[in-house]
């Protein structure tokens, strides 16, 4: 499999998520369908919370990296926005974990690409308006996917 | 609805069989939560006919637990059915399992909640 990477500045807008997921479903091409399924899920959450959670104008730039060096995929994210907190525990009960009534997203979000990829790290570097957020997800292409 | 079928039929006085199909994301889930807290009053039962739902993600499952979290609020009880491929996938991680029962059709689901 030859190294592959590609980076794209897209507009904080939800309708430039898919044409990115169709890229990386490329840049994941041999791997097992259930690992695909846990890839774009995990980058389609993440691109979801900048653009519901950061409170950027439609316009503001995300940087959306991917770079694949045999089975290692790495997706980085990079924002301008507010900062969020990446904090979660793979090990709690999802439905016990919710609020009655209108039920919160980004708590399942974070859940979702915590258990669909091997690591996901967060930093925000920089301060105030000039600060940026950097969410980076790493996934070994060849480990199953967690419902095998 | 863009990019989502849904569909509500009555399959007996106090069962309702919603059909979701397509995608239930960010983009329809919003659109989506309001029409399951409608349905939700009382002591209705819910058969979840997920056999054409092509896509979840969070803010869907979270449209879909309203839906539960309502429904046994109120004395009545929610049952999936046709769950397959990325939508199963995420069932799993999530282990949503556990609270909403799965089967393979609707008519297993449907009895089930009549038992």
């Amino acid at each position: 499999m030859t190294d592959r990477s590609f980076k794209a500045t897209v507009p904080c807008d939800i309708t430039f998520r898919d044409g990115i997921g169709t890229m990386l479903h490329a840049i994941c091409h041999g791997a097992n369908e259930k690992v695909m399924f846990e890839v774009v899920s995990a980058y389609n959450e993440a691109f979801n919370n900048v653009v519901h959670h950061s409170k950027l104008p439609d316009d503001a730039p995300v940087v959306v990296e991917v770079s694949r060096r045999g089975d290692e995929l790495t997706i980085r994210i990079e924002d301008q926005g507010i900062g969020y907190e990446v904090d979660h525990n793979p090990d709690d009960d999802v439905i016990a974990s919710l609020p009655d009534g209108d039920i919160p997203d980004s708590g399942m979000g974070l859940f979702i690409m915590s258990r669909c990829m091997d690591d996901v790290s967060y930093k925000r570097d920089g301060q105030a308006r000039t600060a940026r957020n950097e969410l980076t997800m790493v996934r070994d292409l060849s480990r199953p996917a967690g419902s095998d | 609805m863009a990019n989502i079928e849904f569909d509500v039929t009555d399959r007996s006085d106090d069962l309702k069989v919603i059909t979701i199909g397509g995608r239930l994301d960010a983009t329809t889930a919003a659109e989506v939560r309001p029409k399951m807290i409608e349905l939700a009053q009382g002591p209705t039962k819910f058969v979840l006919d997920l056999s054409k739902l092509e896509w979840i993600d969070s803010s869907g499952v979270g449209a879909l637990v309203t839906l539960y979290k309502r429904a046994r609020t109120g004395g009545g009880d929610v049952k999936v059915a046709g769950l397959q491929r990325q939508p199963k996938e995420i069932f799993r991680l999530l282990r949503l399992e556990a609270a909403l029962e799965t089967f393979d059709t609707v008519d297993d689901a449907a009895a089930k909640l009549a038992g």
